[in-house]
């Protein structure tokens, strides 16, 4: 009977030791997960939700912006404020920039089309009707699941300045189709005139699981929306051949050679989303060492595609030449609101 | 008597099948293989064995202080694991249209994986070195994405820097020559202030 006490003792003993290692184990890795977890006063600001876009994503998109007035950049960077166009880096001018492009966001759900309708309105006509954009550039970005966020309003305001100068081939006189949208909600309906309509489309892409990015109060997650938010507010920008900065396909020997994921513009969406996340990230000293290095990886990866140099790009007339990129006229065509 | 031998069991076949079904998942995408120079990633083949590993260049000869070794020989460990966890050029080309109009998860992926190795380097400057050779074996790899490549070379170099002027000798970490001048670009711009 002794020896079978002293086997369970025994027993007990190993078995409390590996419960206090288990233990220890599990607190080790939750001292791994980032601590950037920070609350970002919220700021006000104009963007209008249709009604179906998540309350953590308002409340996300809303930090987002009020991200600029939580870590404020100093007028530093002559480059960046010639690529805004703007005097300052303020927090007020930069959101002010944002809100210029940026007025509606809809859901990944939104179903396009049944919401678009066609109307004419004789007192509008689509400026640049002899300039577009080269064939082979596009926004591309229709897949709910991939989707991080797409200007839905330029692609819109594109694809009907197109549909028009068609259809106004045919009847052989001059046709501008506008294109109408049944948003609901705060939104409700809007007439896209110009690409500076502002209407954004979310999706899963920006909230991430997985990577501590799909949580509010995350600096670094705010830090990469707010890249986003600026990438996709370039699209809104532009007029004939630079309409809505639509993206090139990438060169040969690119890790996305042949896909639509690169710019000719120096000063097109990639190069804002890159240079005001950069900006933001290297003020940020609550930024977690892992999520500064996420940041980097996103910033590194949007540089690397604007397009120069020696480069082959197919579908491009000529297909072989020495790309400079430069910047492009911002101006927006159509009429703003 | 018999009976708590059999609870005794049970107890420990519960708790070994908890930390079998609980251990971290195996990643045979890519293996690490030696050259004498750096790390060439192959296509999969069978988890390569503990010696293999422990020929990696990056993991040199510890000092003498048991501590550290200890320490280098957990950084060589997670140093293998990242490398094995970063996506080639190929998984780019997998994905669609719509994946690539963003950073690609996973490229955030890769962010984090590098952001494992950077927190421990962090908090640790002794394994400055062993972290200069393991961003060298990552910016040699050219299977890598170029921003992948971009981001290890800025700590590289970083590291190159820092070291040298500890006066460290340097002479086992190779310098920038032959990369790619688009990698140096991009890296250069992390730089930038």
């Amino acid at each position: 009977m002794g020896g079978c006490d002293r086997q369970w003792k025994l027993a007990v003993n190993v078995f409390i030791k590996m419960v206090v290692l288990m233990s220890f184990m599990a607190c080790q890795k939750h001292e791994e997960q980032p601590s950037d977890d920070v609350p970002i006063p919220v700021v006000d600001n104009h963007f209008k939700y249709s009604v179906n876009v998540a309350a953590p994503h308002r409340v996300a998109l809303d930090e987002a912006v009020s991200l600029l007035h939580f870590l404020p950049l100093a007028s530093d960077d002559s480059r960046l404020m010639e690529i805004l166009k703007v005097s300052d880096l303020s927090p007020s001018t930069l959101q002010g920039w944002l809100e210029q492009r940026v007025s509606y966001i809809v859901d990944g759900e939104f179903d396009l089309t049944s919401a678009v309708y066609e109307l004419t309105d004789t007192s509008f006509s689509y400026p640049y009707m002899d300039q577009f954009p080269d064939p082979n550039q596009g926004l591309s970005n229709n897949d709910k699941k991939s989707r991080v966020m797409s200007n839905l309003g330029a692609g819109i305001y594109c694809t009907h300045k197109k549909y028009s100068k068609e259809k106004g081939k045919l009847s052989q006189k001059p046709v501008s189709a506008l294109a109408g949208l049944r948003v609901g909600g705060d939104v409700g309906d809007i007439v896209v005139r110009s690409p500076r309509i502002g209407l954004l489309q979310i999706g899963d892409g920006l909230f991430p699981s997985g990577l501590e990015f799909g949580t509010t109060q995350n600096i670094s997650q705010d830090i990469y929306r707010v890249g986003t938010l600026f990438h996709e507010a370039r699209h809104s920008d532009g007029h004939g051949k630079t309409l809505a900065f639509l993206h090139a396909n990438c060169p040969d020997g690119h890790d996305y050679a042949d896909r639509a994921a690169c710019d000719f513009a120096a000063n097109g969406p990639y190069t804002v989303g890159a240079q005001i996340q950069k900006k933001l990230m290297d003020k940020c000293d609550k930024c977690s060492v892992a999520g500064k290095e996420t940041l980097r990886m996103r910033f590194l990866d949007f540089s690397s595609r604007v397009i120069k140099g020696q480069v082959k790009i197919l579908g491009h007339s000529p297909e072989s030449y020495k790309a400079t990129p430069v910047d492009w006229d911002d101006a927006p065509e159509g009429s703003i609101r | 008597m018999r009976k708590n031998v059999w609870l005794i069991l049970g107890i420990l076949v519960t708790i070994g099948g908890g930390l079998w079904f609980a251990r971290p998942p195996e990643r045979p995408r890519v293996e690490t293989e030696v050259t004498e120079s750096r790390i060439v990633l192959q296509e999969a083949k069978p988890t390569p064995s503990i010696s293999k590993r422990a020929q990696l260049p990056f993991v040199a000869s510890s000092d003498g202080n048991s501590g550290l070794s200890l320490e280098i020989a957990k950084f060589r460990e997670l140093a293998v694991d990242v490398l094995r966890a970063l996506p080639v050029k190929q998984d780019l080309k997998n994905l669609n249209e719509h994946e690539v109009h963003d950073t690609p998860k996973i490229l955030l992926e890769a962010g984090k994986e590098l952001g494992r190795v950077a927190e421990i380097l962090n908090s640790n400057p002794r394994l400055i070195k062993e972290g200069a050779k393991f961003y060298r074996s990552c910016v040699g790899t050219a299977k890598f994405p170029s921003s992948v490549r971009a981001l290890c070379l800025f700590h590289h170099s970083r590291m190159r820097t820092q070291l040298a002027g500890e006066g460290v000798d340097i002479a086992g970490l190779d310098s920038e020559q032959n990369i790619p001048s688009e990698i140096r670009e991009l890296a250069h711009l992390l730089g930038e202030k």
